[in-house]
């Protein structure tokens, strides 16, 4: 018996409870059960939080506050909108819980990530963005085999091509409560592309960032929103080239590839889709010699990101530098911001 | 929609993996150590015993997690005469996949075909509970096993020839490795024309491959992200609250009927 089945489950409260939650935290946790117990279930539409709650025979709360004043919760899961989850994960830290997991991304704004790095600091807690990606088990065994290729890397390229997130939420779970398909989106290519930069690509910009030596220097040279989701984006930074790629459609076969490419050496990273259990990515790493073949493992990155956890809350794992995930969401802003800038211009240049 | 109760009998929570699918049904079922809608048991020796206990007891469906072989006709008479369902979750069958292409493997084994039904066991999967659930895929796909040629087993897996209801041929083996999971391939090989489908194991919501391809095309078909073990899940829901009758049982029997001719032979042999 490992360590984690012999200690106490460690006990989760959950803030928002829409399809995410439902399909991806309470699934995986459900795999993990030795590990967590669901605590605790908030969601500002009471129905919701009750009936999400039964499920795991936690109790449910309609504020936060109500959800952190909870003895049995001893790390938090942020799950709500964005515009949320800073507010939400420093109220976290100053009550004292033993860990957060937010939700990508954790801030809106480089000055909001600041403050949840200086409280986290000051309060001692460790915090995990919910990057599933980074916790991928393929992903991080590649990196014992590659040696100095990161630095080697001149160009880095990321296409996704998904069908919308109910194909994949359907067979995850039963949602209740699920947000209406019709609701208004933002309203223009500009806001649109940034848009699709913070929600989707950003699942691989921590990824993509591995192969900079600095991502202060992003630069992007051609952004394209595409009808009717998706975005087309190409910049460099520190002499890479980085293509963005991404299209949601009806296409029923997802792909979801991100490749850096050096000049004696090919990555090739095939994710398994988002919302599923099916498994961690598989990865090559190709040189005209031979190709270095990981994965797919058995688990993907969002039972990962739990595990992690819960070895940082019981010591065996060092937490990640919480700077690293600033630099991560900064970047991400950068390029969200240039892309829209970029967007906007060609419209400005058209009209 | 209203939840049905499950309860799981001892030792049946990791084999069948029952929490971690039922947290994916929540709306559906739900697990608890009470007097329950549905009953789950492990399909070990004595499982009829137990699923017949349990439809005694007021069960209104009953799941049964790799059943080995057992007489069942005294469960399958009472389950019918209750209009109780019994779902047995072998393990490749109820992947969606296999409902979604059987239509087109099975014509195509009408034509006079080849059959290859390859599996991939684990050290826990005994030969026993590996052959029943191979000729239920098998079944399920491209008609039932009639007869077997050729058979024989060792350590490390078995392989077995004969011939499907419609006379076509068919090559069944398996092979014992660790360095994968589990998983079925099942191809079907015309004249002019072949269908193939691979399904993973009955955990995972990795989505199977199904390909056909003839002399013009090849063709990839949707095969959806969702596990067996669910799928599994979802039919007995399904069938407990609208009463439609399953034929597992009927199925079963006659399956374990030919495990039961193929697994007593010893070494190799060829009889009709």
């Amino acid at each position: 018996m490992d360590e984690s089945t012999e200690a106490e489950p460690i006990g989760v409260g959950i803030i928002g409870a829409g399809p995410v939650t439902q399909a991806i935290h309470l699934p995986t946790l459900s795999r993990l059960g030795d590990t967590f117990r669901v605590r605790h279930i908030m969601d500002t539409d009471p129905g919701v939080a009750k009936s999400v709650a039964g499920r795991a025979g936690a109790s449910w709360s309609t504020t936060a506050h109500d959800l952190l004043l909870d003895p049995a919760v001893d790390v938090v899961a942020v799950c709500s909108p964005q515009q949320f989850h800073a507010e939400q994960v420093i109220a976290a830290c100053q009550a004292g819980k033993r860990a957060v997991l937010c939700e990508k991304p954790f801030a809106t704004s480089a000055e909001e990530a600041q403050q949840i790095a200086n409280i986290a600091a000051e309060m001692g807690t460790p915090i995990i963005v919910g990057a599933m990606h980074t916790f991928d088990p393929a992903w991080l065994a590649i990196q014992d085999s590659w040696a100095d290729f990161p630095a080697r890397v001149h160009t880095v390229r990321s296409s996704i091509l998904l069908p919308p997130n109910s194909t994949f939420e359907d067979v995850s779970t039963e949602v209740v409560g699920r947000p209406a398909l019709n609701r208004p989106g933002p309203g223009n290519d500009a806001d649109r592309i940034a848009d699709g930069i913070m929600g989707l690509a950003i699942h691989d910009l921590p990824l993509v960032r591995r192969f900079l030596p600095t991502h202060r220097d992003v630069d992007v040279h051609f952004a394209k929103s595409v009808a009717p989701s998706g975005y087309q984006v190409v910049m460099d930074a520190s002499g890479r080239t980085i293509e963005l790629h991404a299209m949601m459609s009806a296409n029923w076969q997802p792909s979801w590839v991100l490749e850096a490419i050096a000049d004696d050496q090919a990555l090739h990273i095939e994710f398994t889709p988002s919302y599923v259990h099916a498994g961690s990515a598989r990865v090559e790493l190709r040189s005209s010699q031979r190709t270095v073949v990981l994965g797919p493992f058995s688990h993907n990155g969002y039972e990962g990101e739990w595990r992690h956890l819960a070895e940082v809350v019981r010591g065996s794992s060092p937490r990640q530098p919480i700077d690293s995930l600033v630099d991560d969401l900064e970047f991400a802003l950068s390029i969200a911001n240039q892309a829209a800038t970029c967007v906007r211009q060609s419209a400005g240049a058209l009209g | 929609m209203s939840a049905l109760t499950v309860r799981a009998e001892p030792g049946s929570i990791s084999p069948g993996r029952i929490p971690e699918t039922l947290a994916t049904l929540p709306e559906s079922l739900r697990l608890t150590d009470d007097h329950a809608d549905i009953i789950a048991v492990l399909g070990d020796a004595g499982w009829s015993h137990r699923a017949l206990s349990g439809i005694r007891s007021g069960a209104r469906g009953v799941m049964v997690v790799n059943p080995c072989i057992e007489e069942v006709r005294e469960l399958r008479t009472e389950a019918n005469a209750a209009s109780v369902p019994v779902v047995l979750d072998t393990s490749w069958v109820h992947n969606p996949a296999v409902a979604a292409v059987s239509e087109q493997l099975r014509r195509i084994a009408n034509t006079g075909a080849l059959v290859e039904s390859t599996v991939t066991l684990d050290a826990e999967m005994t030969d026993e509970t590996a052959i029943l659930a191979q000729l239920v895929l098998i079944r399920a796909t491209v008609g039932a096993v009639r007869r077997v040629d050729f058979w024989e087993s060792d350590e490390h897996g078995y392989r077995a020839f004969g011939h499907l209801e419609s006379a076509t041929d068919i090559a069944v083996s398996a092979i014992r490795t660790n360095a994968y999971p589990p998983s079925a391939r099942l191809r079907v090989v015309g004249r002019d024309e072949l269908a193939e489908l691979s399904v993973p194991a009955p955990s995972t919501a990795t989505s199977a491959l199904a390909v056909s391809a003839n002399t013009e095309e090849q063709a990839v078909h949707p095969t959806p992200f969702e596990s067996a073990h669910r799928s599994a899940w979802r039919r007995l829901h399904s069938v407990t609250t609208t009463g439609v009758p399953v034929a597992d049982l009927s199925s079963f029997a006659e399956d374990a009927v030919t495990a039961r001719r193929i697994l007593s032979r010893s070494g190799s042999s060829e009889t009709s």
